[in-house]
C-alpha cells in the first residue's frame, strides 16, 4: 500500500518533468571543468524550496547522479575531469577514447547507470546495516582506509613504484599548505592570505590535468583530437562485452562505491580510485591498464556513481552526511520539514520509499539524457586544435576562478599545470599527486588525532580488528607493487648478464 | 637520466619542506606531535625516495655500462615546443592583463590572438572569438552570477 502511494507521489508530471530538468542541467554543470557537482546542488536548493518535498529532493538527486556521469564526458574526450569523482577516469577511459570515444562514452553511461541501480538497491535494502557498521569507525580505521585509498597512487603508476611515491609526497605537501588540521598552526603560507585556506582544489585539479593536455595539444595546432573520428561508431556497441566479460566487476565495484560513499567524509572520488586500483591487481591483464582498458573504465565509473547512493546511507538513517552534495541535500530536506535519522523512516515512510524509487528512476532516466550528451560531446572532437585548445584554456580560468572568485587560484591553476607538464615528462604520475591532495588532510588529521588520543602508543594503529584488517590491506597494496618492480629489476639484470 | 632528475627533485623538495618547516615545532606538550610533525615525516619519506631513485639510477649505469641504456632520454627540445612555448606565453598575458582589462575583454583578446596565431583565418577567429566570449557571459555572468574581474576604468557591460 505504501508502494503504490509512494509511486503516486514520483509518477506526478511536476515530480517527473522536474527530474528530467534537473538531469539536463546536471549534465551541463557536470561537463564543464571547474563546475561540481556539489556547486550545482547548492545552486538547485533555492529552486526547491518553492516545490513539494518528493519534487524538490528528486531534482537533487537526479542532478547530482547526472553530473557525476557527465564529469567523465571531458575526463575521456579531452583528460580533463569534470568533477572531482572522475578524476580517476583520466587514465584508460581517456586512452580508450582516443580511438572509440563514443563508444567508451557509451561503456561509461551504460557502467554508471548499473553502478548507481546497484547503490540504489543497496540503499533500499541494507541501509540500516551499512550505516551502522560505518558508524564504528574512528579515526584509526579512517586512516587505514584513506591509506589503503592512497596504495592506489603506487598502483597506477605503472612505470615505476617510487615515482608514484614521490608523486603522493608533492601531493601530500601541497595539502599541508595553509591552517593545519588539528591545531590551526599556519603552514607555508608565506604571509599570503588565499593560502590560508589551503590550495583549492579545483584549480589545483583543472591545472594538474588540463594544462599539460593543452600544451600538448597546441604543439601540434592543425592536427584533430581524434583524426578519424568513426561517423559509424554506436553508442552501446561496447556494452555487450561490458556484459560478457565484466559483469563481476560492475557488481565489485558498486559495492566498494556504495561502502566508501556511506562513509562520511569519503565521496565518489575516492570510491573511483579505490575500484580503480583494486580492479588493477585483481585483473587478469594489468599490462592493458594505462594503455586504454575496458575494465579500468568499468570499475571507475562504476564505483563512483555507486558512491552517490552510498552517501544517502548514513543521511537517511543517522542524519550524518556522507559527503558535501548530502550536506547541502540535509539543509533542502530540513528546508521541507524533514528530519533524517532513525524516526524518519518510520514517520514518513511513504516519503522515503518514494525517494527510493527516485534514485531508481533517475539512473534509468540518465541513460537517455546521457545518450543525448554523448552525440552531441562527441562532435567536439571534430573542431581542430588551434580552435579548441584556446577555448577551453578560456573554460579552464573561469572554472578555475569561479571557485573563490580569486585570480590567485587561476596563477594556482597554470603554475601547477607547468608543473604537472614537466612531472609528466619526468614519469611522475599526475593521478598520484591529485589523489594525494584529495587524502591528504584526511590522512594527516586521522593520524595526528589517532596518536594524540592514544598517548603516542603506535599499537593504537592495529589494536582493534576492523583497523587491523584495514591495516592489513593497506600495508599489502603499498608493498605489492614494489615487489612486482623489484623482481622485474631482478629478471632484467639477469636477463643482461646472461646474455 | 630520468631516474636521475626524479632523484634529485626528491632530496630538493625533501630539504625544502624540513627547512620550511623549522621555525614550527615538531613536539608540543608531553610529547605530543606538533604542526609540523606530518611534514617532517613526508620531508623524511621524499629524501629516502629520491635516494632510491638516484641508487636505482647509478645501479642501472654500472650493470649496462652506460647513462641511458635503460632510461628514456628526458627530451625538452623537439620541433613543436615552441607552439607549447608561445601558448605559455599568451596565457600568462592574458591572466595578467585580466585585473587591467576585466574578463570578458582580456578572454576575447586571448581567444582571438591564439587563434591567428595557431593559424585560423582572422574572420573565423573573431567569430569564435566573439560567441565563446558571449556563451561565458550569459553562463557565468548572467546565470550563475559569477563576479568576475572589471576592468580598472569601470565595467562595460550589464550584469
Amino acid at each position: 500500500m505504501d508502494l503504490l502511494t509512494a509511486l503516486q507521489m514520483v509518477l506526478q508530471p511536476h515530480v517527473l518533468l522536474s527530474i528530467l530538468l534537473a538531469e539536463l542541467f546536471g549534465v551541463f554543470v557536470g561537463a564543464m571543468p571547474g563546475l561540481t557537482a556539489t556547486m550545482a546542488t547548492a545552486l538547485l536548493v533555492p529552486f526547491t524550496y518553492f516545490m513539494d518535498p518528493v519534487a524538490g529532493i528528486a531534482m537533487i538527486i537526479s542532478m547530482s547522479a547526472v553530473a557525476i556521469f557527465a564529469g567523465d564526458i571531458p575526463a575521456v574526450l579531452l583528460r580533463i575531469p569534470g568533477t572531482p569523482a572522475s578524476a580517476a577516469l583520466t587514465i584508460d577511459a581517456y586512452q580508450l577514447g582516443r580511438k572509440r570515444p563514443v563508444s567508451t562514452l557509451g561503456v561509461d553511461l551504460f557502467c554508471s547507470m548499473l553502478g548507481g541501480l546497484t547503490g540504489s538497491l543497496i540503499l533500499i535494502f541494507m541501509a540500516p546495516t551499512l550505516a551502522e557498521f560505518a558508524a564504528n569507525f574512528s579515526s584509526v580505521e579512517y586512516f587505514w582506509l584513506t591509506m589503503w585509498g592512497l596504495s592506489m597512487a603506487i598502483v597506477i603508476s605503472a612505470e615505476d613504484p617510487l615515482k608514484g611515491v614521490l608523486g603522493v609526497i608533492i601531493g601530500f605537501m601541497m595539502a599541508c599548505i595553509g591552517i593545519d588540521p588539528v591545531y590551526g598552526y599556519v603552514r607555508y603560507t608565506f604571509g599570503r592570505l588565499e593560502l590560508l585556506s589551503g590550495i583549492s582544489f579545483i584549480p589545483a585539479m583543472i591545472g594538474l590535468f588540463a594544462i599539460p593536455e593543452l600544451l600538448k595539444q597546441i604543439s601540434n595546432p592543425k592536427e584533430r583530437y581524434v583524426i578519424k573520428l568513426s561517423m559509424t561508431e554506436r553508442v552501446f556497441e561496447l556494452v555487450k562485452e561490458v556484459l560478457r566479460k565484466f559483469k563481476s566487476v560492475v557488481l565489485r565495484s558498486a559495492l566498494i562505491g556504495t561502502f566508501i560513499g556511506a562513509l562520511p567524509g569519503a565521496g565518489a572520488d575516492i570510491a573511483a580510485w579505490v575500484s580503480y586500483g583494486v580492479a588493477k591487481r585483481t585483473s587478469k591483464s594489468p599490462n592493458e591498464y594505462g594503455k586504454g582498458s575496458l575494465e579500468g573504465v568499468v570499475a571507475a565509473t562504476s564505483a563512483n556513481n555507486a558512491a552517490l547512493s552510498g552517501a544517502w546511507i548514513p543521511l537517511l538513517v543517522f542524519g550524518i552526511p556522507g559527503d558535501s552534495i548530502t550536506a547541502i541535500a540535509l539543509g533542502a530536506l530540513m528546508a521541507h520539514g524533514l528530519r533524517p535519522g532513525p524516526m524518519l523512516f518510520q514517520r514518513q515512510g511513504t516519503l522515503v520509499i518514494a525517494l527510493f524509487i527516485v534514485f531508481i528512476l533517475a539512473n534509468i532516466l540518465m541513460l537517455l539524457i546521457g545518450y543525448l550528451s554523448i552525440r552531441l560531446s562527441s562532435n567536439i572532437l571534430k573542431v581542430p586544435r588551434n580552435t579548441l585548445v584556446p577555448i577551453i584554456a578560456v573554460f579552464c580560468v573561469i572554472g578555475a576562478y569561479a571557485v573563490n572568485n580569486s585570480l590567485f587560484d587561476v596563477w594556482i591553476m597554470l603554475t601547477l599545470g607547468v608543473t604537472g607538464y614537466f612531472m609528466e615528462r619526468l614519469g611522475i604520475p599526475i593521478p598520484s599527486v591529485v589523489l594525494a591532495i584529495i587524502l591528504g588532510p584526511m590522512v594527516e588529521f586521522n593520524f595526528m588525532t589517532t596518536l594524540i588520543k592514544s598517548d603516542m602508543n603506535p599499537a593504537i594503529f592495529i589494536s582493534r580488528p576492523i583497523a587491523a584488517g584495514l591495516a592489513v590491506l593497506a600495508i599489502f597494496t603499498w608493498v605489492l607493487p614494489f615487489l612486482r618492480s623489484r623482481r622485474r629489476y631482478v629478471e632484467g639484470d639477469t636477463g643482461k648478464l646472461g646474455t | 637520466m630520468r631516474d636521475f632528475i626524479v632523484g634529485i627533485v626528491g632530496l630538493f623538495i625533501g630539504f625544502l619542506f624540513i627547512l620550511l618547516s623549522l621555525d614550527m615545532p615538531i613536539l608540543i606538550a608531553r610529547g605530543y606531535p606538533g604542526p609540523s610533525f606530518f611534514p617532517i615525516i613526508l620531508s623524511i619519506t621524499a629524501i629516502a625516495d629520491g635516494s632510491l631513485m638516484l641508487i636505482k639510477y647509478f645501479r642501472k649505469r654500472v650493470v649496462s655500462g652506460s647513462i641511458i641504456s635503460t632510461n628514456k632520454t628526458v627530451t625538452l627540445r623537439n620541433p613543436y615546443l615552441k607552439n607549447a612555448v608561445i601558448f605559455l606565453i599568451i596565457i600568462t598575458t592574458y591572466i595578467t592583463s585580466m585585473p587591467y582589462l576585466g574578463f570578458l575583454l582580456t578572454s576575447f583578446i586571448f581567444l582571438y590572438i591564439a587563434q591567428v596565431i595557431y593559424g585560423v583565418s582572422p574572420i573565423k577567429a573573431l567569430g569564435i572569438a566573439s560567441g565563446t566570449t558571449l556563451f561565458v557571459y550569459v553562463l557565468f555572468i548572467i546565470v550563475l552570477k559569477v563576479v568576475v574581474p572589471e576592468p580598472i576604468l569601470g565595467p562595460i557591460v550589464y550584469r
